[in-house]
């Protein structure tokens, strides 16, 4: 089920609530478990069985750790071996069989498994648990439900923020519900909504347009890239801001997850403020037990290099998304040792490190790095004319679209926010708009087709 | 110690269970639209068809050709005709549902638009198939659905 999905909001989302509010105590949480169950068997109802057999795993295994303290390297190692196995030969299997085949020539079956949807995110969840259960960064968790529901919680299933359990632990004991935080939430989910809906979608139709005609030219490429751009910013941090606000409707504060990531100045700052949950997952669980950077210079390397690379493979079974993670590897790697220690104007940064990752998103939206070398060259004009049909229709359809979503790329309207939110009428201001805003969406989601969220597939 | 490699043993073994019934599905062929579109034509019954766009799709179901990763749809040019072709594949599973809603609500419009006094119209439409397995996802619209659902089939799961 899907957020910006008709059965979810007027059915799903009311029923959950009304569970959630009226039911005392302890089965608050219950409630909220089984129907975050229900959220995610929705679509293939048999991959329930994997995500119970993580919390059993997890919990079980957590349980062990702690009432066996001489053992507890152990069963660490064992339950971060079977939680990986799991998202390998689930997300992964195709990729090496299709691999090996092609490699040897031989023709070895590829299963008939498609990827369990949130896997990616879900593993991460219970891999932070079981890690810092390790560390003793907080007390086993005895309470299956509230383990249960960390797991489960369908606000950040399914494409995150990925919640560290040392983050949520005191929540899950006593989750803050009040009225404040309930119209802090729906104004955030409303938000999130709109930019999926109103921005994300429509800019993603003018890239699926110019996708199909495969870069006619130099204009085509660069506008397909833009809109790429745009729609995966407004597409997945429009889902993140959907998932705090309904975090913050139930009672939990979630981790941002954005922070205008295309105002930044250099790419490392860009990685700072884009997807900041797999970020601070990544440093925290390989990077910083690798020694970070507090080793020589070639270790250094070797850090950035391996935890770009799974954050790569993180993304999608496809040499893409490898060569995409590399790509950032090595623009890290010379933004540290090298463009730190030039003094280049703000603005100057700012536009070439939002080239740059530009050109990072033509690897990760091409199928292949062939398609993939072709809009590159389609970029720069090689056997490509500067204009053609496809790309001027674009830009005369969507070029006022794009300008506007650029615009709101930038972190002006928060601003805008905060000063007019000061005074009571404002605030009714933005009531307003808001109001207004959802039945915007609404009218949008009645007439539109299926549109699932980009970051699903990982 | 013993309690510890007792758990693991058992995790390891449920583990291998659900792999097992997860891989043992037999997978269904990856078949392009091109294939669909020659097999279909090589039919006799497919005479008098025509193929249809994009625009079709959208106006007729309101599905976006871009969200899907191919489509095949035939129908007759004469617009008393009921007859339809349509295969869909989907990007994931998650589309093949609200495909099958969009193709019943479309038989639904179509049932109501000839009740009454398109009797033989009526006759196809009663008798239409969908077929609905992994990412693909059909409407047969047809005198012999049967025949053309069989294609499908053989194609996607022979």
């Amino acid at each position: 089920m899907v957020f910006s999905s008709l059965t979810f909001l007027l059915f799903f989302l009311p029923l959950t609530f009304l569970l959630y509010f009226l039911l005392p105590g302890k089965l608050k949480l219950l409630s909220l478990t089984v129907m975050s169950l229900i959220f995610y068997a929705w679509g293939e109802p048999i991959y329930v069985l994997l995500m119970i057999y993580s919390i059993s795993l997890n919990y079980g295994m957590g349980r062990l750790m702690a009432s066996h303290a001489e053992a507890k390297k152990q069963v660490l190692i064992f339950t971060v071996v079977i939680n990986l196995l799991m998202l390998a030969v689930f997300k992964y299997t195709g990729f090496f069989i299709e691999n090996i085949n092609g490699f040897f020539g031989w023709r070895l079956r590829v299963p008939a498994i498609s990827l369990p949807i949130g896997i990616s995110f879900y593993t991460f969840q219970a891999l932070s648990y079981i890690i810092d259960l390790y560390r003793e960064k907080f007390p086993v968790q005895k309470d299956l439900v509230r383990f249960a529901c960390y797991i489960t919680m369908f606000p950040q299933l399914i494409a995150g923020p990925i919640v560290r359990y040392e983050d949520i632990e005191r929540q899950l004991a006593r989750p803050k519900v009040s009225m404040v935080n309930f119209g802090k939430g729906t104004m955030r989910f409303i938000l999130g909504l709109a930019k999926k809906v109103l921005i994300a979608n429509y800019i993603g139709a003018m890239f699926d347009m110019l996708h199909g005609q495969a870069a006619g030219s130099v204009l085509s490429a660069w506008l397909m890239t833009l809109a790429f751009a745009v729609q995966i910013y407004f597409d997945f941090s429009g889902y993140s801001d959907m998932a705090i606000g309904l975090g913050e409707m139930l009672g939990f504060e979630f981790m941002e997850n954005f922070n205008y990531p295309y105002i930044s100045a250099s790419v490392t700052e860009f990685w700072r403020r884009w997807h900041i949950s797999l970020g601070t997952w990544f440093r925290e669980y390989v990077y910083i037990p690798m020694g970070g950077n507090r080793v020589s210079i070639l270790k250094h390397i070797r850090n950035i290099l391996v935890v770009w690379l799974l954050t790569g493979f993180w993304h999608g079974a496809g040499w893409n998304f490898i060569f995409w993670g590399l790509f950032y590897a090595v623009l890290l790697i010379l933004d540290k040792y090298v463009v730190s220690r030039w003094k280049l104007p703000k603005g100057l940064a700012v536009l070439a490190t939002f080239i740059l990752v530009l050109l990072g998103w033509v690897l990760f939206y091409s199928d292949t790095l062939g398609s993939a070398f072709s809009v590159y060259g389609s970029m720069i004009g090689i056997r490509t004319p500067l204009s053609d049909q496809a790309g001027l229709y674009a830009l005369s359809t969507y070029g006022l679209p794009l300008v506007l979503s650029l615009f709101f790329c930038l972190p002006v309207m928060k601003v805008l926010k905060g000063t007019i939110e000061k005074s009571v009428p404002g605030r009714v201001v933005i009531y307003i708009v808001m109001t207004g805003l959802f039945i915007l969406t609404l009218a949008a989601l009645i007439t539109e087709s299926y549109n699932p969220f980009l970051y699903f597939r990982f | 110690m013993k309690k510890i490699i007792l758990y693991e043993v058992a995790f390891t073994l449920v583990l291998a269970g659900i792999l097992v019934l997860f891989l043992s599905k037999k997978p269904l062929n990856n078949v392009m639209s091109e294939t669909f579109r020659q097999s279909f034509l090589e039919e006799e019954s497919a005479e008098g068809m025509e193929a249809w766009d994009g625009l079709r799709l959208r106006r007729d179901f309101a599905l976006e050709e871009a969200d899907y990763e191919g489509f095949v749809l035939y129908g007759e040019p004469d617009t008393m005709s009921v007859r339809i072709f349509l295969v869909l594949k989907c990007r994931n599973e998650e589309q093949t549902k609200p495909a099958v809603q969009a193709f019943e609500r479309y038989l639904d419009r179509q049932k109501e638009a000839f009740e009454g006094y398109g009797a033989s119209q009526m006759k196809l439409l009663e008798k239409a198939q969908i077929y609905e397995k992994g990412v693909y996802a059909a409407l047969v619209i047809a005198d012999d659905p049967e025949e053309w659902i069989r294609l499908i089939t053989e194609l996607t799961e022979g």
